[in-house]
């Protein structure tokens, strides 16, 4: 028997075979192989680390059809339309400055500003509400489960830092 | 929850103007839109119309009855409102989290609507935030603790200390106060040994002998009262902090699953051990010590504004200055203490995460990278500690040099007095002792913020335990549970461990009692779930389920769990000796009766073999027991419990054929005359059961017996002729 090497087995699909339009309710209709589907939604496989890698393409029923290895392997049509899409499902702005930072009977309420606008949080106390992607770049999950990212925490000003530093 | 939220008058207009005779029924924000945050979005349902209002100028509406379905769909950070129709689907919004319960709320009753069912849109689910303030609060109550009557929090401090504490208390307050005033004479003493005795040429040593014998008893005295001050309070405040670590224990033990399993073990044994200390060590040595010292402050204050105003006035010119200082400290070291507490939480909770995972960590043979992840944490911790250790070095002494200046004052003033012949030595060592009596108190308010800062965090912690509610209320007349015959009935029920995610979606079953029911479907459908709702670690989000024809709420919850017993995958077997573990449900067990139940769990034999028998220890440190043996202890403890309703979660996975058998007869004696409810991977073991129920996605797929389901070729069948393709390569 042939050595099977099982790692790299993953069959990308050939962006060439693809087509996409976007339909009239705002989603992606999709055709591969002659196949068409109504309606298709895209995930990250890394959307924390590679946000524009491994893109799987999957039915209305969450079957994978399959799995687009860059987005940039796409024409720039496309690859519009799967951004867009896929910004339909994740949404983490990005904070930019912390405001005020109010420590309360066990919540944390905390004023800041985001590339999506300003925007109030509240995290319970005590529990670690931001997830350490590395040293410098933070995940906050709030309460009620929205995101927000900060890729590098020591590159905000003072006073977020100083604040930041109390919650992570 | 409020479906009805505020709306703007400009878009009542919108309403009134463009859909006349319609009246607004919900009214949820949308606040997110082209990937920015608004305070504009609004989605408004009228009678015939779900309404998206974008802005005062744009709107798009949707008729209702010409849509299929409404979704309310959980991205990832944003929620989404789907609509469903012939034509292809719509998205109407996006929204943010905060109003995800909301729109899942709304869709479920449009869904019911357009279904012809009855909706209600009164939801009575609870709000999440308080409506007067905004604040969260704090799950399964409703009032916010902001909003609140402030002396009913400070009631509920007080009533965590027991009455019986009350007369120690008492008496070491008394004993303080006693020193306080004892101390008070001492200064005096010695004013009168300087001017009256210590004077050249003049020699009474009878009184000389007198007053030095005096300041030895009352120094005794003095000692002697802190040394018995000393044992009450120790004892004290042993029984307090005994009282808190049993009560936050207790607390956990009975709070639903839903709180507890969101919090770390770790973390939940850092509140329970450190935090409790941290209130004992201020109740012991910080509090009393704080009236102590603040007795004696004031007596001794009027006592110096009796001797000398001006000279008293002195003393108190620095006290502004380090106020001003302990404000400016007050808040930076709030900060930074609870960074210690967060960083030293998270070494430990690393740590419990390796140890925990040593096997694994071990056969990976990555010991070292694990080593390197604790030390890091460790470092940051020791780091934060050197850190906030040298600022308190530095604020301490600077704080001390303040203070400290009022003494300077005194000599200068009292030294001119003395020179100018308006007063004496005498009176101005007892004046300067007195001032250090005032002092120590405030060096010692000096570290006071230190103290609250770390005991009120602490204190914190613990509250955020004791406040928590359990979601269950025991019913007020609970019925009992000592004779059910276990009749169950499953009446439409749904349950999401998140209000808008639906893990079960109206299951109805009906089991009679000694039925055994095979639970299957793919991992994630909802048959551990369906399992946590039997036991009621949750409650169904809405259908009912009975028992014998009564709500599983009215039982006496207690009872209830000790007519159900479990047999679970992950066997956990408590230190101890088997014959414990076997007794754990029924501690008045006689001998005879584990045996008995360890022969029907063929647990017997190689219990025998053990050189200790019965008397083996297990659990940590104790005697290995492979899989299969530890499975069957399981099933002899829940032989010896005699429930009416058991569980058998995967009692079978991962053992050899052999093994497989003897659990196989034993779990067979077990279920005979009890209902049960066995969920198996493997499907062969479920062919015992009197009927199949197939869970598919939180729905019910089928529901019949092993050959029934095999004739239907449905899901079931697949599941069967998966794993036989699958025993067929294996073999």
């Amino acid at each position: 028997m042939s050595e099977i090497n099982i790692l790299g087995k993953i069959d990308f699909v050939d962006c060439r075979d693809l087509t996409m339009r976007k339909t009239e309710g705002g989603f992606i209709s999709l055709t591969i192989n002659e196949k068409e589907y109504e309606r298709v939604n895209f995930y990250r496989a890394f959307p924390l680390s590679k946000p524009d890698e491994y893109i799987s393409v999957r039915d209305n029923d969450k079957n994978e059809i399959c799995l687009i290895r860059n987005i940039n392997e796409l024409s720039q049509e496309y690859a519009q339309l799967v951004k867009m899409d896929l910004d339909r499902r994740y949404f983490t702005p990005e904070i930019i400055k912390i405001n005020t930072v109010k420590d309360e009977y066990g919540y944390v309420y905390m004023n800041m500003l985001t590339d999506s606008g300003e925007r109030s949080v509240t995290i319970p106390n005590g529990s670690s509400n931001f997830i350490r992607l590395s040293d410098v770049r933070l995940i906050l999950i709030d309460i009620d489960g929205n995101r927000f990212g900060i890729e590098d925490y020591l590159k905000l000003d003072e006073k977020s830092v100083r604040l930041l530093e109390t919650l992570i | 929850m409020n479906l009805k939220c505020e709306i703007k008058s400009e878009y009542s207009d919108i309403i009134f103007k463009n859909f006349p005779g319609e009246t607004v029924i919900t009214a949820v924000p949308a606040d997110i839109s082209d990937g920015r945050y608004t305070d504009k979005g609004m989605v408004v349902t009228t009678e015939k119309h779900l309404i998206y209002i974008k802005d005062e100028e744009n709107f798009t509406a949707y008729s209702i009855s010409e849509c299929k379905e409404f979704k309310s769909e959980v991205m990832v950070g944003q929620g989404s409102l789907e609509i469903i129709k012939d034509g292809g689907d719509i998205e109407v919004c996006r929204f943010s989290m905060d109003y995800m319960a909301k729109h899942s709320a709304v869709c479920k009753e449009l869904n019911k609507a357009i279904k012809g069912e009855s909706a209600d849109f009164s939801n009575s689910d609870p709000e999440r935030r308080c409506e007067k303030c905004g604040r969260i609060l704090p799950e399964g109550t409703r009032v916010c603790i902001k909003c609140i009557n402030k002396r009913d929090i400070f009631k509920k401090l007080v009533k965590l200390v027991d009455r019986k504490y009350v007369p120690s208390i008492a008496l070491c307050l008394f004993i303080m106060i006693l020193t306080s005033v004892l101390s008070l004479i001492s200064p005096y003493l010695y004013r009168i040994l300087v001017n009256n005795i210590f004077i050249p040429g003049t020699a009474d040593y009878g009184l000389f002998a007198g007053l030095i014998a005096g300041m030895v008893a009352l120094q005794v005295v003095i000692v002697g009262l802190g040394i018995l001050r000393g044992i009450v309070m120790t004892k004290v405040s042993n029984g307090i902090s005994h009282d808190l670590r049993t009560l936050v224990f207790n607390k956990i033990e009975s709070l639903p699953m839903a709180f507890v399993s969101t919090k770390k073990t770790g973390d939940l044994m850092h509140r329970v051990t450190s935090d409790t200390d941290r209130i004992r060590q201020f109740v012991q040595n910080d509090l009393l010590n704080l009236i102590s010292q603040i007795i004696t402050m004031i007596s001794v204050l009027i006592l110096l504004f009796v001797m000398d105003y001006k000279m008293a006035l002195y003393i108190l010119l620095p006290v502004p200055a380090m106020m001003c200082a302990l404000w400016f400290f007050r808040k930076k070291i709030r900060g930074i203490y609870r960074i210690q507490w967060r960083l030293s939480a998270k070494a430990d909770s690393i740590l419990q995460d390796i140890i925990s995972g040593i096997r694994i960590v071990k056969a990976f043979g990555k010991e070292k990278n694990e080593i390197v992840r604790y030390k890091k944490a460790s470092r940051d911790f020791a780091e934060r500690n050197i850190y906030n250790e040298k600022l308190w070095a530095l604020i301490t002494p600077i704080l001390h040099f303040i203070l400290s200046f009022g003494t300077y004052l005194i000599y200068l003033s009292g030294g001119q007095h003395i020179i100018s012949g308006r007063s004496n030595i005498g009176e101005l060592i007892q004046f300067t002792s007195y001032a250090n009596n005032i002092y120590s108190p405030l060096g010692f308010m000096i570290h006071l913020p230190k103290l609250i800062a770390n005991t009120a965090a602490a204190a914190g912690r613990v509250f955020e335990i004791l406040d928590e509610e359990s979601t269950f209320k025991e019913a007020e007349d609970p019925q009992s549970a000592e004779n059910i015959k276990g009749e169950i009935i499953i009446d439409n029920v749904s349950f999401g461990y998140k209000s808008y995610l639906d893990v079960l979606k109206n299951i109805s079953l009906h089991v009679k009692p000694g039925e055994m029911i095979g639970l299957c479907g793919h991992s994630g459908s909802g048959k551990s779930t369906l399992i946590n709702l039997i036991l009621h670690f949750y409650e169904p989000e809405s259908g009912e389920i009975y028992i014998d024809g009564v709500n599983i709420k009215d039982f006496d919850q207690d009872q209830l769990r000790s007519r159900i017993g479990v047999v679970l995958q992950e066997t956990y077997l408590f230190t101890g000796s088997i014959r414990d573990n076997i007794a754990f449900s029924k501690p008045d067990a006689t001998d005879e009766e584990v045996i008995a139940a360890a022969k029907i769990a063929n647990a017997h034999d190689f219990i025998i073999n053990f050189p200790d028998g019965y008397n083996t220890r297990v659990g940590e440190r104790g005697q290995n027991l492979s899989g299969g043996e530890k499975q069957r202890i399981a099933i002899a403890r829940a032989i010896i419990h005699d429930p009416k309703i058991l569980i058998l979660d995967e009692a079978t996975s991962s053992l050899d054929t052999d093994t497989e058998f003897l659990i196989q007869e034993a779990l067979a004696r077990l279920v005979k005359g009890r209902t049960t409810f066995a969920i198996a991977h493997r499907l062969s073991t479920l062919k015992n059961a009197d009927r199949l129920l197939v869970l598919d996605h939180g729905k019910m797929a089928e529901l019949g017996t092993h050959e029934e389901l095999l004739s239907k070729k449905g899901v079931y069948y697949n599941l069967v002729m998966a794993q036989k393709k699958m025993t067929r390569l294996s073999e």
